[in-house]
């Protein structure tokens, strides 16, 4: 019990030395409130963007050929006509301009016909439909290569029809009609509806912009919450160097007590962030919690556990106060962009998602994504929160090992 | 004859196979201010870790108060109070806050804590400064904010690792008439310093330690009277002859 | 200036003889750009959710789920339709696939069945891409039937059994989906994204920002303890002092950046001599902007803490901006706002050289921008300059 109290003075003592320094208050509150309003406003209205896409497609066969007819009926005549969501596609008359159009970074990419396609589709032999695109626009290399999967399958299908009711025909000694069956099938004359499954599409209102602020304070809160604690680290190293920590081991207080209330010390410094930073956000700029806000608290708890253990394993790995202030604002800046606190994971490339998963900021602010943008629960967040305390864990599990009370 | 409040017996400390302390013995009495005199590295400062409970010794031991610091450490620590050579205060705070923080490590209520402190802070002569953080301090009242915490709690036995480096005559002066007015209590004093004067001015016995061995330990007059004539003769002179003149780190 | 150079080496010898901080202010680069090299791998694909509501759970819907779950573009997340609806209605999710219960049963019976996508406008550009793989999904799964009901009318008065041409046509359709008869072939026309290109000039500057700006604390530490108002009671002056620590940060920086540039040489052959030697000239200006910047800091910083706050206050927006990660869009705010930022320079210039294999003259601009700036902050921080507290 006097060891447990013993932590607890040591932790209001942190808290209370933190909270008087009113150049730290500052930066580890105001000042990233600077960047958050920043962001507020720049990105407002982000989210809301719902540009229709275009597609370019072309051939290189005459016209009365296959392609140019199959062509010719995919071009969007009337824009106003398109269905919500429905791509304008736009047909560039010459296969060499669509590709010059390309590498002056006119167009991003098009689907083109080869000049041997419709040769191909009545020999019976495999075709191919051509997908030309700048592999840096991703975006639009995977809507072509989805357009060109459906058009393929309908192609396809003709002449699937046609071998299959030639075979049919053959089987069944019936080889003079196969002419005029494929005739029929070609011409379109033997069509029936296109297929049994059939797909509508349904508004259901207009894109809402998301609220910047929902994406943009819980970045930023991980950013200083680990970036607080990871200066505290050098308190702990001067407090070795000074012999403050062995007076206090004089006084008999425990090493236990001592490393406990550091710890909780820091904790309680995080704490006092979060509760400004969702508190201002909430108030001032209109943050919603999601539908599972006690998780969020959840989240953001883990958040300044894992921060407070890197600290004090920071604390006990370095010798020096310069080393400690070094590696902790290193690592804060390097970890805050990996980790999506800068700009939010979804905007960035896949790859750059995956490498997030090695930083603990990663997973922090992917649940907190998951739970104020996409609506999720408690179940979408779980690894994120296992991958949060196991990071908490591994930090603190080296902080005992290596924790000293004097720099001997 | 009374028990002695501190007996330490063959105190043995090892850092990576150098010989820090080795084979320290000496008794101090209640109430008596014991010096320990040694050149820098000596193992003046690895003997008072060792007694303060801070630094497990490899060999012997030692009783403070009937209590061993091995095997009864928690005990020894509630009748200890230490003031470091280093100022081991918190920069950030103030002075009354750093008096109440250490005063509630040592046991006492807030109450207590608060009382204390207040008293310390009169007995320093620093009551009116009490609420400013300590880094707005001069040197000397950091040694006697220092001192003050050390006596938080109403410790039997103080340990002072030299409490008057770097301050005026004045602080100084403060320091040993606290020292002085605290041995009137009944309170053991055991105090290292390179001031000489000091040692010979304050303490009732010194031992001179170095190399880690206790080489001569016998009140100041005594010591002097082994070299020459005790009027003329000062401590210094008998630390040099002792310890030499060459240096040592 | 003897004396300046002199306090400038001395500075630049003990940060080559620290090992921890060498190894530190190096192995961070390397292993940054490790990381993005190795989650990068030269690909840079699209994926995207595909929210989807099953009420059937029949082998249609089943099939139509595997194609889409083994498609490498997507994640499937199967939502229930209250939990879909009520996304849908926050804008959590802007489009959503909706597979009814009588999905399966409808198909086997041989009536048409409906799929219907909801969405909140067009779907925003990932909902168009997913609906677009979806309906490809969908046709795949719909030409089983389309060539069933097709045929079957085109061989309608032939007299031949329903159970022949069934039979036939699911072996057609099934050898269509192991040979596809019209295949996608991808041109990729452009070099694909070169990581190294495009990062690794990014990764450089960000670091030796860092370190010349971090390194201003470590000058209000020196001004605090008073070693530097010790060196001006030797025969330094105040100017000389200034000189010599803008030197040495300006060197350090540029230390760092020569041999992390000579390990990108070794490992990725990215430079010709002469490009080399341009790059060292850039490196050289750009460590000198850093060196002034940091300069600034520690004239502007009273405390070893507030230098602390301001260097990363200021690397922060200069990284933020500076297209370290992704190139910025033209005509936005936040390109405007990184003209201020010198990382943005910088970076521009590098990939000039190393990317573009362009020569100096193509990085003119950036190269007169960064001299200007370490113009300014070092007559700005002259100005403020104090290696005493309390004095100018």
């Amino acid at each position: 019990m006097k060891q447990i109290k013993n932590a607890w003075y040591i932790a209001i003592k942190e808290l209370k030395i933190f909270s008087s320094d009113r150049a730290a208050l500052i930066f580890s509150i105001g000042f990233p409130f600077f960047f958050v309003t920043l962001f507020y406003f720049l990105f407002q209205g982000a989210g809301a963007q719902d540009t229709r896409l275009t597609l370019y497609v072309t051939t290189q066969e005459a016209a009365g050929s296959l392609s140019y007819n199959i062509v010719s009926s995919l071009q969007t005549a009337d824009v106003a006509a398109l269905q919500p969501g429905q791509p304008q596609i736009i047909w560039i008359q010459d296969y060499n301009d669509a590709r010059a159009q390309i590498d002056q970074k006119k167009i991003k990419g098009f689907i083109s016909f080869p000049a041997d396609f419709t040769q191909n589709v009545y020999a019976g032999k495999a075709s191919v439909l051509d997908v030309v695109v700048d592999p840096a626009n991703q975006d639009t290399r995977a809507a072509l290569d989805g357009m060109a999967a459906g058009l393929s399958a309908d192609i396809a299908a003709r002449e699937v029809e046609a071998n299959a009711a030639a075979s049919i025909l053959a089987q069944s000694g019936r080889a003079a009609d196969i002419p005029a069956v494929l005739a029929r099938i070609y011409a379109g004359s033997a069509s029936a509806a296109a297929g049994l499954v059939q797909a509508s599409v349904q508004q259901v209102g207009d894109i809402k912009a998301s609220n910047p602020a929902n994406w943009v304070i819980p970045g930023y809160l991980v950013m200083f919450v680990f970036f607080t604690a990871a200066l505290s680290a050098e308190r702990l190293v001067r407090e070795r160097q000074n012999q403050t920590l062995e007076r206090l081991l004089s006084s008999s207080v425990s090493r236990n007590s001592i490393l406990g209330g550091i710890y909780v010390g820091t904790v309680l410094k995080g704490l006092v962030q979060i509760i400004i930073f969702w508190g201002v956000g909430i108030f001032l700029y209109h943050l919603e919690l999601g539908s599972e806000p006690l998780v969020v608290v959840l989240i953001s708890l883990l958040v300044t556990l894992m921060a407070a253990a890197f600290s004090l394993m920071l604390g006990t790995l370095v010798k020096t106060e310069r080393a400690a202030s070094s590696i902790g604002v290193l690592s804060s800046l390097i970890l805050a962009p990996l980790g999506g606190c800068w700009w939010p994971l979804f905007i960035t490339p896949q790859w750059m998602q995956n490498m997030a998963l090695f930083t603990p900021h990663g997973w922090a602010t992917t649940s907190f994504n998951k739970l104020l943008l996409y609506g999720g629960t408690f179940h979408d967040v779980v690894p994120g929160m296992l991958a949060l305390a196991g990071f908490g864990l591994a930090f603190a599990i080296i902080a005992v090992a290596r924790f000293r009370t004097s720099s001997v | 004859m009374s028990e002695p409040f501190v007996a330490v017996k063959d105190l043995r400390k090892d850092f990576n196979g150098q010989k820090a302390v080795d084979g320290v013995s000496f008794t101090i009495d209640k109430g008596e201010c014991f010096g320990l005199l040694g050149p820098n590295g000596a193992g003046k400062t690895t003997t008072i870790r060792m007694l303060a409970t801070v630094l497990a010794p490899d060999g012997g031991d030692a009783a403070i108060g009937g209590f061993s610091i091995k095997n009864q450490a928690d005990k020894v620590r509630e009748i200890i109070g230490v003031c470091p050579q280093d100022l081991a205060l918190y920069e950030e705070m103030s002075a009354v806050d750093n008096l109440i923080f250490f005063g509630k490590m040592a046991g006492l209520s807030g109450k207590e804590a608060r009382e204390q402190a207040a008293a310390n802070l009169r007995l320093m002569e620093l009551s009116d400064r009490g609420k400013d953080k300590i880094q707005k301090y001069s040197g000397g009242m950091k040694r006697r904010v220092n001192l003050a915490i050390a006596l938080m709690g109403h410790p039997q036995l103080l340990f002072l690792d030299e409490p008057t480096v770097g301050i005026d005559p004045q602080s100084r002066n403060k320091i040993f008439e606290t020292i002085q007015n605290l041995q009137k209590q009944g309170i053991t004093v055991l105090y290292t310093t390179h001031y000489m004067e000091e040692a010979d001015h304050l303490c009732k016995r010194v031992a001179i330690i170095d190399g880690g061995q206790v080489i001569a330990m016998d009140s100041p007059y005594e010591l002097k009277k082994k070299i020459g004539n005790p009027d003329t003769v000062t401590l210094e002179h008998v630390f040099l002859n002792l310890t030499g003149r060459s240096l040592r780190d | 200036m003897k004396n300046a150079l002199a306090i400038a080496l001395r500075e630049i010898k003990s940060y080559l003889q620290d090992r921890g901080d060498l190894a530190f202010s190096l192995l961070l680069p390397v292993v940054t750009f490790a990381l993005i090299y190795g989650a990068f791998g030269g690909q840079n694909l699209f994926h995207g959710t595909a929210n989807i509501v099953n009420e059937d759970n029949g082998p249609f819907a089943q099939s139509l789920l595997n194609t889409l779950e083994h498609n490498n573009s997507l994640t499937v997340k199967i939502l229930k339709a209250s939990d879909a609806e009520a996304k849908l209605g926050r804008s959590d999710i802007i489009q959503l696939m909706v597979i009814p219960a009588d999905f399966s049963s409808k198909l086997a019976a041989g009536q048409p069945a409906q799929i219907t996508f909801k969405q909140r406008g067009n779907g925003g550009q990932e909902g168009q891409i997913v609906y677009s793989i979806e309906n490809a999904a969908i046709s795949d799964l719909n030409m089983g039937f389309q060539v069933q009901a097709v045929v079957s009318q085109a061989l309608d008065g032939t007299g031949i059994s329903t159970s022949v041409i069934f039979n036939t046509v699911q072996q057609a359709v099934a050898t269509e989906k192991t040979s596809p008869s019209v295949s996608i072939r991808e041109d990729l026309t452009g070099s694909l994204p070169d990581p190294v290109g495009q990062f690794l000039p990014g990764i450089i500057t960000m670091y030796v920002l860092f370190s010349i700006t971090i390194g201003a604390r470590a000058f209000a530490e020196e001004k605090r303890k008073g070693t530097l108002e010790r060196l001006l009671t030797t025969r330094i002056t105040p100017g000389q002092l200034f000189t010599g620590k803008f030197l040495a940060g300006m060197g350090r920086g540029f230390v760092q950046t020569v041999i992390l540039l000579v390990l990108s040489y070794a490992v990725f052959h990215i430079f010709t001599p002469l490009s080399f030697l341009e790059v060292i000239g850039l490196s050289l200006v750009f460590a000198a902007a850093g060196g002034a910047v940091g300069m600034l800091i520690a004239s502007v910083a009273r405390t070893p803490d507030s230098a602390n706050w301001i260097a990363v206050f200021f690397t922060m927006g200069t990284v933020m901006l500076g297209g370290t990660f992704f190139t910025l869009t033209k005509g936005t705010v936040i390109y405007t706002l990184s003209r201020f930022s010198i990382n943005t320079y910088a970076n521009q210039a590098f990939k000039a050289l190393v990317a573009r294999s362009g020569s100096f003259t193509d990085v003119g601009v950036p190269f007169i921008i960064l001299a200007g700036v370490t113009v300014f902050a070092l007559l700005i921080s002259r100005r403020l300059f104090s290696a005493v507290s309390g004095q100018r």
